[in-house]
């Protein structure tokens, strides 16, 4: 395998594969892979959106892309019980560059960044920092940290704690699930060279899309449950049955 | 260390990269376009609601304007119906009326007609009668018979009704002759009978005018004012023509009773 070439089993990390660096500063495999992962991604998007149709005829990207763009809207709305709007940028692009960067694990030589602890730390950091940014935009800064001491100030530091512990859970699933694949894929192709490892990849891609979706949907609750649109949620549902109600009646 | 912090805030700054670029070219045109699409659809489906209530709408109309026009249809049959009607029976009236008129000139000229022919028979009746009367009396006629028709008159004076009587010496007592005609020349003693019998009647002498009146036939005539005293054959005469006269037109009557049912039952047939 070509990525053995690039990274050696050992390495377990991509960080380690250093390109260039001066000083502290570095451009290792991880940095790199991403650049080009959220070159594709962005790339993909502006040529199917170039011209982007809102008549009858649409390109078979657009359409691709305007498909991938409802799922993930009709999922955060599901879970956000709510306007998916201002979280689609934050999550939509989480699930994306996860999701792309684990795809790309097919092609030989690749390196997916979501290997990298470094790169689900970051991303785990970003869920962290973005659950506060939502809840204290949503409900503003008393309200939000009025939620640390529910149901009683003893909770505080549980809150904290699970705050924190989540987002570890976050960062070390991907990175363990999506390293550990490429590993697995690169001892069996050692051990048994033919067949297996195809079945072993294409469990390893499965596992990709799934851990990006997991990632997005969990940080998709983190962030509505700091956000609590529950409660809007229900009394709109309540509203929405009513409406029904005179409707039929 | 599994953990390389500059890669980790590297990570970071790529990952807030990426939004930006993602949310720049993918989310806001996406959704632009899906939501242009929806409003489009949106627009097109109220267009072809309007459109449907439109033509539910003008699918009234038209019921309503059918219903209209039926009804005004009928109406217009109606009247004309009416109007025919109307015209016919004005036409049969008419036509009635000219049959009526027709059938009444025809009976007029018939009564005329038969009022000439009656007039024209009772002449004839009466001069051939009379003109064989004429014939056979002037065979007969000889002195016997004129002084027979004299005897005759004179008795008549005898037997006058009182009312005719005195109008008889009224215009005896006036000083102007009283006129008699004869059928024959009165000889002088048939005309001293006469004013014996008269002056017998008045009381008096009686002032007298003889005139011969061949056109008596027989017999005499004494005029006064109103009434006429005479025997004579011209008499019985005219009676007998007024009396052909009457019968005819009595038969006259009968056939033209018939005649004019006749035309009645034409009319009547004409009307079917």
């Amino acid at each position: 395998m070509e990525s053995l070439d690039l990274m050696g089993i050992k390495d377990i990390s991509p960080d380690a594969l250093i390109f260039w660096h001066w000083q502290w500063v570095k451009i290792n495999a991880t940095i790199v892979f991403t650049w080009i992962t959220m070159l594709l991604l962005t790339l993909g998007a502006w040529l199917a959106t170039r011209r982007v149709q809102s008549g009858r005829k649409l390109s078979r990207w657009q359409n691709f892309l305007e498909v991938l763009v409802q799922a993930m809207r009709t999922q955060i709305r599901d879970i956000a019980h709510g306007d998916p709007a201002p979280f689609l940028p934050f999550v939509g692009s989480l699930f994306l560059f996860i999701a792309l960067s684990n795809l790309l694990t097919i092609i030989p030589g690749w390196v997916p960044p979501t290997g990298s602890l470094s790169t689900t730390a970051a991303l785990a950091l970003c869920v962290l920092v973005g659950v506060p940014a939502y809840g204290i935009q949503s409900r503003g800064v008393k309200n939000y940290l009025g939620l640390y001491v529910k149901p009683s100030f003893i909770m505080l530091p549980m809150n904290i704690l699970g705050e924190l512990s989540r987002t570890l859970a976050l960062a070390v699933r991907l990175f363990g699930n999506i390293m550990s694949g490429t590993k697995i894929a690169a001892i069996l192709l050692a051990i048994t060279p033919i067949i297996f490892p195809v079945v072993m990849q294409a469990l390893g891609l499965l596992t990709g899309m799934i851990q990006a979706y997991i990632f997005a949907v969990l940080a998709m609750v983190y962030i509505a449950s700091a956000v609590r649109i529950q409660k809007q949620y229900e009394q709109k549902a309540q509203e929405e049955a009513l409406a029904k109600g005179d409707d039929n009646g | 260390m599994l953990i390389d912090w500059f890669t980790v805030a590297a990570q970071v700054v790529n990952f807030l990269i990426l939004i930006w670029l993602l949310k720049r070219f993918l989310y806001d045109r996406i959704i632009k376009a899906i939501d242009e699409r929806e409003a489009s659809i949106a627009g097109r489906f109220e267009e072809a609601e309007a459109r449907e209530e439109k033509a539910r709408q003008s699918v009234l109309e038209l019921a309503a304007k059918k219903e209209d026009l039926e009804a005004e249809s009928l109406k217009i049959l109606e009247q004309v119906k009416q109007e025919a009607d109307q015209r016919r029976e004005e036409l049969v009236a008419r036509a009635k009326e000219d049959v009526e008129g027709r059938r009444s000139a025809w009976q007029e000229s018939l009564e005329r007609d038969r009022q000439a022919l009656a007039g024209d028979l009772a002449r004839l009746a009466a001069q051939g009668a009379a003109g064989m009367a004429r014939q056979a009396l002037e065979e007969l006629a000889d002195a016997n018979l004129d002084q027979r028709a004299l005897e005759v008159f004179l008795g008549k004076l005898k037997d006058l009704d009182d009312s005719a009587r005195e109008e008889l010496q009224a215009a005896l007592s006036e000083t102007t002759a009283l006129v008699v005609r004869s059928a024959f020349e009165l000889d002088q003693a048939q005309r001293d009978q006469l004013r014996q019998a008269l002056a017998g009647l008045a009381g008096g002498a009686a002032n007298l005018e003889f005139e011969h009146a061949p056109e008596l036939l027989l017999g005499l005539e004494i005029r006064l004012p109103g009434r006429k005293l005479a025997w004579s054959l011209e008499e019985y005469l005219r009676e007998m023509g007024q009396q052909v006269e009457q019968r005819l037109e009595r038969s006259l009557r009968s056939i033209a009773g018939e005649a004019r049912e006749a035309p009645q039952e034409q009319a009547e047939e004409s009307r079917v």
